[in-house]
């Protein structure tokens, strides 16, 4: 299958980028950095494109809540989504506000049915406004989101269902959160509907806190732990189409060589997948 | 109404009108006639950036700066430039690169660095490149600058010359203003009609100076060693007076002098990197000329 591989674009690493395209197929740039962006910046943006695909990821619409999204910031997603033509475009299965107040940080929904029907309404919305597809991305979360009345891997795949849109699967995320609320990782990602495996995020993180308050934090700072590589070869293994692999780091950059080093051992994590669904005929739902 | 009727103050307003309209006109035409957007191959190449940025020294000095960064050439203290070592031209790729270590097997003056034949010619290689591109202006494109340049002249000169001679003819010798503005206004007729770059070329540097912004924020925090070719590219984007003199000290050493004390953009005196002006002091010279 024709997976790509690429990672998420910083200004810091504009250096890298450039002298390493031939090591990367795409990369993923934030989106709400650009929703007021000048011509100029916008121009720089398409100038990006011209050297390598490009695929948009959003932070700030929430639109997995029972409040209905923002319609300003979609019509700017719609506007730059327009400008820049991504391969396709990416939000979060969060919130972001509510009562009029702006959290600042995605948060986890309850995971319960006012907040599916509520995630399926945001999503066709979103998806009929910006007009281009649009996957969601699962989160991590430090705590298990109150006044749930399913798991997280239920309330993931209900929405899909009822959105039919495709999932951007991020695997450390997955991994935090069976750490922090101990589930099996490889389990949850053999559960999720192999068909909708669109693209996937690998990031690394850190443990905060101590002893029994101990929790795995997904800040992007660190290095993609062993676990998350394991959990991409079984998500290659699951997933039944060519799939975008995406490298998220946020600060603290090693040397360039050191990031595509992380990038060649999930391409081998993904071949090795790959492989093991044609050797084995595996069967993830 | 003859404009050569009016008075002085009135005909230099007029003339400042006249040659306001002609640069207009030539901006104009230029941007209904050149394309901004070109089919762009993949820009990894930071040597070829600075060669569309400032040209042939500058792409030559940015690649002298990465060599020197990845210690593959050393600049000594008293200005010579020497290959590190033999093998370092066995680890270089670019052919720029490899022309520089080449002609630095024996050590020479850091002034031959951008005059040396053999790297002139390599540095050349990304002219034919970008004009293919269509980043810079071909031989016919070029030649088209130069005849609006000198149309926008003539009219310019020929209008001040016949208010001179109409006033000259009228007792009048108060003619220094309107020979200083003719003179200012060719300037800019002749800068605004043959401009190094196409429009395309002009746009994609300033979307590379984007999109680096933030690497030239952090140009600070850069490592030496070149392990992520970001000075090479920061020069390259930016000019290597953008690369932080505590960290690559070298970048003074190699970078043309500064000429705008000099009140002229051609002393040969000053615009050399000779020692009488570049030195070791970073450009900070050249006091004398033009004084």
């Amino acid at each position: 299958m024709n997976d790509r591989f690429g990672i998420s674009w910083r200004p810091e690493l504009a250096a890298g980028v450039f002298s390493n395209q031939h090591r990367l197929d795409v990369v993923e740039v934030i989106a709400d950095d650009y929703f007021d962006a000048s011509r100029k910046e916008i121009d720089a943006l398409r100038t990006l494109r011209t050297q390598l695909p490009i695929v948009l990821h959003g932070i700030k619409l929430g639109l997995a809540s029972a409040a209905e999204a923002d319609r300003t910031l979609l019509d700017k997603m719609a506007r730059l989504v327009d400008l820049v033509e991504p391969d396709f475009w990416s939000e979060h299965l969060a919130f972001v506000r509510g009562g009029g107040i702006e959290i600042g940080h995605l948060a986890a929904p309850p995971r319960c049915s006012s907040t599916v029907d509520g995630a399926r309404r945001n999503i066709r919305s979103a998806e009929s406004v910006v007009g281009a597809k649009l996957l969601m991305e699962n989160i991590a979360t430090l705590i298990d989101p109150p006044g749930s009345d399913r798991s997280e891997l239920e309330w993931i795949c209900e929405i899909l269902a009822a959105s039919r849109c495709d999932l951007l699967l991020d695997l450390h995320n997955v991994h935090a959160n069976s750490q922090n609320f101990g589930f099996d990782a490889a389990d949850f990602i053999r559960r999720v509907p192999g068909k909708s495996i669109a693209a996937i995020h690998i990031a690394g993180g850190r443990w905060i806190g101590r002893a029994a308050q101990k929790r795995l934090l997904d800040d992007h700072l660190h290095d993609v732990p062993d676990a998350v590589f394991d959990l991409l070869e079984v998500a290659a293994e699951c997933a039944t189409r060519p799939l975008t692999v995406i490298l998220e780091r946020d600060g603290h950059y090693p040397p360039f060589d050191d990031l595509l080093g992380e990038l060649e051992r999930a391409r081998t994590a993904v071949a090795k997948g790959r492989r093991m669904r044609e050797v084995l005929n595996v069967t993830c739902v | 109404m003859n404009p050569f009727d009016l008075s002085g103050p009135e005909f230099l307003v007029f003339y400042s009108l006249f040659s306001a309209a002609v640069v207009l006109l030539i901006v104009i035409s230029r941007r209904l006639t050149e394309k901004t957007d070109v089919a762009l191959p993949r820009l990894s190449d930071p040597y070829q950036i600075a060669y569309l940025r400032a040209g042939n020294d500058e792409a030559i000095r940015v690649a002298a700066a990465s060599l020197l960064d990845r210690k593959l050439l050393e600049l000594t203290l008293t200005g010579r430039l020497a290959t590190a070592a033999a093998a370092a031209i066995d680890q270089v790729r670019r052919p720029i690169e490899h022309s520089i270590l080449s002609r630095y097997k024996i050590a020479d003056d850091v002034s031959t660095l951008t005059t040396a034949p053999g790297i002139e010619a390599a540095a050349l290689g990304y002219k034919k490149e970008l004009i293919e591109l269509g980043l810079l202006p071909d031989e016919p494109t070029e030649h088209g600058h130069h005849v609006v340049a000198a149309v926008a002249i003539m009219l310019l000169v020929g209008t001040a010359l016949i208010k001179i001679g109409v006033a000259l003819s009228r007792g009048r010798t108060n003619i220094f203003f309107l020979i200083v503005m003719a003179v200012v206004a060719n300037v800019l007729a002749y800068w605004a009609a043959t401009p190094r770059r196409t429009r395309a070329g002009d746009a994609l540097l300033s979307n590379l100076k984007e999109l680096f912004t933030g690497l030239k924020m952090r140009a600070h925090a850069i490592v030496p060693g070149g392990a992520n070719n970001e000075l090479a590219f920061l020069a390259g984007v930016f000019g290597l007076s953008a690369l932080p003199a505590g960290t690559f000290p070298f970048a003074n050493r190699i970078k043309p002098v500064q000429q705008s004390s000099c009140g002229s953009s051609s002393s040969s005196s000053c615009g050399s990197s000779s020692s009488s002006c570049g030195g070791g002091g970073g450009g900070g010279g050249c006091g004398g000329c033009g004084s």
